[in-house]
């Protein structure tokens, strides 16, 4: 067990974006409402996943939906509170613990946001180990365990149950009650027992975002490749964006030409949320499930895919992802295919 | 290419070299086309075509350049069937030639009105560009693009040139000798595969036969209203006093308006006379260019015009009338040489053949050169009008050669040359000399010898009259053979005497 504190919340703020590959949301207001939270919490408690008490449960929250809304539209507060009450009441077990179903982008602030005011320790582990576009793309659904009943909140005060269906069916009932409560929802998940999250969650994810951040402020993108794995793709500017729909959410591709320019090298980043794919001279360099992350030469923050623009300079770095998803089971939801690139997941041979 | 490769997936299987590759993804996000530019170029293929793509990124665009990978993209195209396609044409390009043949023709089914319409069905069938042209290079319908080759209308055979950008196929079209074609058809067809040129040449050939038919048609036409018209006026001159009614009918129909007053103009070509159907759209054109607007018709050695006004054109113009004809006649090389004669107006069907005869008549004494100019007008002939009753009365010319036998049966050409000069530059030996280009003496042994062999003595008045008048007889026949040498001499001899 470890004690976060608030000056960890900037660390963690900057951790958890850049876990979250281009995606995960922006993660400005959450650490803001994070950090006074915590301050006024002193501290929460992050537990081990075989740290908490055997027989106990702990219930994955999160966002869903628009975290642009969700900046706009801020929460009344006691979203996770209803949410976690009504879900008590529906399954008539008590719960001990939160984690994130999403350790990356904005989720991670807002798991710590919901402990910190309802006083509840915090698990460190998560569903995913960095930011996916959908609800079934967690390791609950890898493993099937359970996601539903899941409630979604909204600041309005109204309460969704959503029972009895699990995977891509719960995803798409959570996502369309999302549009009707008015572009964000705060969701609580089934609660998930201790040995199943011992076995099958993503552990330290928390910590891990804690440390990508810190690394990050204090040696840069050298110290975070070192220590925390990792490779450097490409370094260079920005020289083409083109944003179209794909599927259901918004994606598009861009064109980084190398920082020397005359060895004509240009590297490709398609991205739909998160990068999924980074191909550089027709030879993919990095695919989903590994971590593809744009990051700010000028500021070394991580660049959103809605942030991509014009003339940025970026550099182009890799985290690797959590075991789990590199399996041929795991690659199944999560691999590239799962994201419409009919390419095989590999790293490519001489890369770390 | 030697083959086409559709491409499922951006990882390649095997691929043979030198395929053509298509992309055919169900989702194309664009940066499979970057994978398969490196695929294809380690596979050696030739190519990668991307239906149903529109915009490529920078990251596709440059690799394909520094690789030297094609990349097409076409938009809204199914992939399967470009690539069947394709396929069909890289593998079986021989069935091209079968195909464009067939809609030429069925293109081609009606009788042609235009030409136009040959080089419409052409353009259309084969994406080329055509031209009907003349035998000598000007353009008769479609459009040239391209310049053609002065060497192709010597030769007169089918010739495939292979210029700038893409093929002239060449196409003569023969319509009434065999050797040399009338028409040549010329399409500019972009750069093809041989078998599509070959097969664009058969088509070619194919639409010349119709261009043929037309030309051979147009002929037909034309040389049956020339006959008609050349009946008819020789109906007109036969019966000039009383005119039948049928031939009335006949001038009326052909647009003739036989009231009013005409001017006959008699124009004659010397050297072939073949070509005298060909050419009598020509005649006229040059003509009314120089408001000579009125019939034209073929005779034996040329042809009969006149020009007709309501009333009786003044004594006047007639100068201004003949200076017309001239200059009309005078840009007339074109259609080789010629000569005019022109009569006094006359009124009535029966003025007409006056006008026509006088005209004829004056003809006769233009070109010949000694003081006369190429076309002459009846009034300006004076005596010599005279004469041209002895030189058209048969019983003189039979008279005449009579006469001239000894020199012409033995072939003295020189010796005959030497009589008439002699005879025109009045008796005079040293004029006769230098016009003749020989010695004095050589004119006097010359005369002598004549003397001897006609045993006449041209010193004599009676005598030197009858020879002289015989002379021009012959004159006369020899020219309508050969007026050029003729009046070659002539205009020497006359030069000298300026002189």
């Amino acid at each position: 067990m470890w004690q976060l504190v608030a000056d960890d919340v900037e660390a963690l703020a900057l951790g958890a974006s850049m876990l979250g590959s281009g995606g995960g949301g922006s993660t400005r207001v959450a650490a803001l409402m994070a950090e006074r939270l915590v301050r006024e919490a002193g501290s929460i408690d992050v537990l081990d996943a075989n740290e908490m008490p055997q027989g106990a449960y702990a219930a994955p929250v999160g966002l869903i939906g628009s975290v642009t809304v969700f900046e706009e539209k801020p929460p009344r507060g006691d979203e996770v509170s209803r949410a976690l009450g009504l879900l008590e009441r529906h399954t008539g077990r008590k719960l001990h613990a939160l984690l994130p179903f999403e350790s990356a982008g904005v989720n991670a602030l807002l798991a710590v946001c919901s402990a910190a005011s309802l006083k509840l320790p915090l698990v460190d582990a998560d569903g995913m180990g960095r930011a996916f576009p959908q609800l079934d793309q967690t390791v609950f659904t890898l493993h099937d365990l359970p996601v539903s009943p899941m409630v979604l909140s909204d600041e309005k005060g109204s309460l969704v149950v959503v029972d009895g269906v699990n995977h891509l069916f719960a995803e798409e009932l959570a996502r369309s009650n999302v549009v009707t409560m008015g572009g964000w929802a705060m969701l609580v998940m089934a609660p998930q027992s201790a040995s199943d999250l011992v076995r099958f969650a993503i552990p330290h994810s928390i910590r891990r975002a804690v440390e990508v951040g810190r690394l990050m402020k204090q040696g840069g993108i050298p110290a975070l490749l070192t220590h925390a794995g990792g490779r450097a793709l490409f370094r260079g500017r920005i020289v083409e964006v083109s944003r179209e729909q794909r599927g259901r959410f918004g994606g598009g591709s861009a064109a980084v030409q190398h920082v020397d320019t005359e060895s004509g090298r240009l590297m490709r980043i398609e991205f739909q949320n998160e990068n999924p794919v980074a191909v550089e001279d027709g030879v993919v360099r990095a695919c989903v499930p590994d971590i593809i992350c744009l990051v700010d030469a000028e500021r070394m923050r991580p660049v959103l895919s809605e942030e991509l623009r014009y003339g940025l300079e970026v550099e182009v770095i890799v985290l690797p992802c959590p075991l789990a998803w590199r399996t041929p089971s795991g690659l199944g939801p999560v691999g590239p295919r799962a994201f419409g690139y009919d390419v095989p997941y590999v790293i490519p041979r001489g890369e770390p | 290419m030697r083959d086409v490769f559709v491409a499922h997936t951006p990882t390649l299987p095997k691929v043979a070299p030198g395929a053509l590759v298509v992309a055919a993804y169900r989702r194309q996000r664009g940066f499979e086309a970057e994978l398969l530019v490196r695929q294809a170029h380690m596979a050696d293929a030739v190519g990668v075509v991307l239906p149903s793509m529109s915009n490529l990124m920078l990251t596709t665009r440059r690799p394909a350049e520094r690789l030297d990978m094609p990349l097409l993209t076409l938009p809204d195209r199914d992939p399967v069937a470009l690539a069947r396609q394709l396929s069909r044409e890289v593998h079986a390009p021989e069935r091209h030639a079968s195909s464009p043949v067939p809609r030429v023709l069925k293109a081609l089914r009606a009788p042609l009105s235009t030409p136009d319409r040959v080089v419409d069905a052409v353009d259309s069938e084969l994406g080329c560009v055509t031209a009907v042209l003349r035998a000598e290079g000007a353009l008769v319908a479609g459009e040239l693009v391209a310049p053609v080759p002065e060497s192709l209308f010597e030769r007169g055979v089918p010739e495939i040139v292979n210029v700038e950008g893409g093929h002239l196929l060449c196409a003569p079209v023969f319509v009434e000798d065999a050797m040399r074609p009338d028409l040549w058809l010329v399409a500019r067809l972009p750069h093809s595969h041989v078998f599509w040129v070959d097969a664009s040449m058969h088509a070619l050939t194919a639409a010349g036969m119709a261009l043929a038919t037309w030309a051979a048609r147009q002929r037909l036409i034309g040389e049956r209203n020339a006959r008609d018209r050349s009946t008819l006026l020789s109906e007109l001159m036969d019966n000039s006093t009383s005119l039948p009614r049928h031939v009335a009918e006949h001038a009326v129909r052909a647009g003739w308006r036989l009231e009013g007053w005409h001017v006959g103009i008699q124009v004659r070509l010397s050297g072939d006379t073949q070509q005298l159907l060909r050419l009598t759209p020509r005649v006229r054109e040059l003509l009314a260019e120089h408001g000579l607007d009125g019939p034209v018709v073929e005779r034996t050695d040329g042809w009969a015009c006149w020009v007709t006004t309501p009333k009786m054109p003044s004594s006047g113009s007639h100068r201004e009338f003949t200076m017309r004809v001239r200059s009309a006649l005078g840009r007339a090389e074109v259609i080789g040489d010629v000569v005019g004669g022109i009569g006094r107006p006359y009124a009535g069907p029966a003025g007409l053949v006056q006008s026509l005869k006088e005209a004829r008549e004056a003809c006769l004494f233009a070109g010949d050169g000694s003081r006369r100019g190429r076309v002459e007008h009846v009034d300006e002939l004076g005596v010599m009008r005279v004469l041209a009753d002895w030189y058209r009365s048969e019983a003189f010319r039979a008279y005449a050669k009579t006469l001239l036998a000894p020199l012409l049966e033995n072939g003295e050409e020189a010796l005959l040359e030497t009589l008439r000069t002699y005879l025109e530059l009045e008796s005079s030996a040293s004029s006769t000399a230098s016009a003749l280009r020989v010695h004095r003496n050589t004119v006097a042994l010359r005369v002598s010898r004549v003397e001897e062999m006609l045993s006449m003595n041209p010193a004599g008045p009676d005598e030197r009259l009858v020879l002289q008048l015989a002379c021009r007889v012959l004159q006369c026949l020899t020219r309508r053979r050969s007026s050029r040498r003729w009046r070659t001499s002539a205009d020497q001899a006359a030069g000298s005497r300026r002189r």
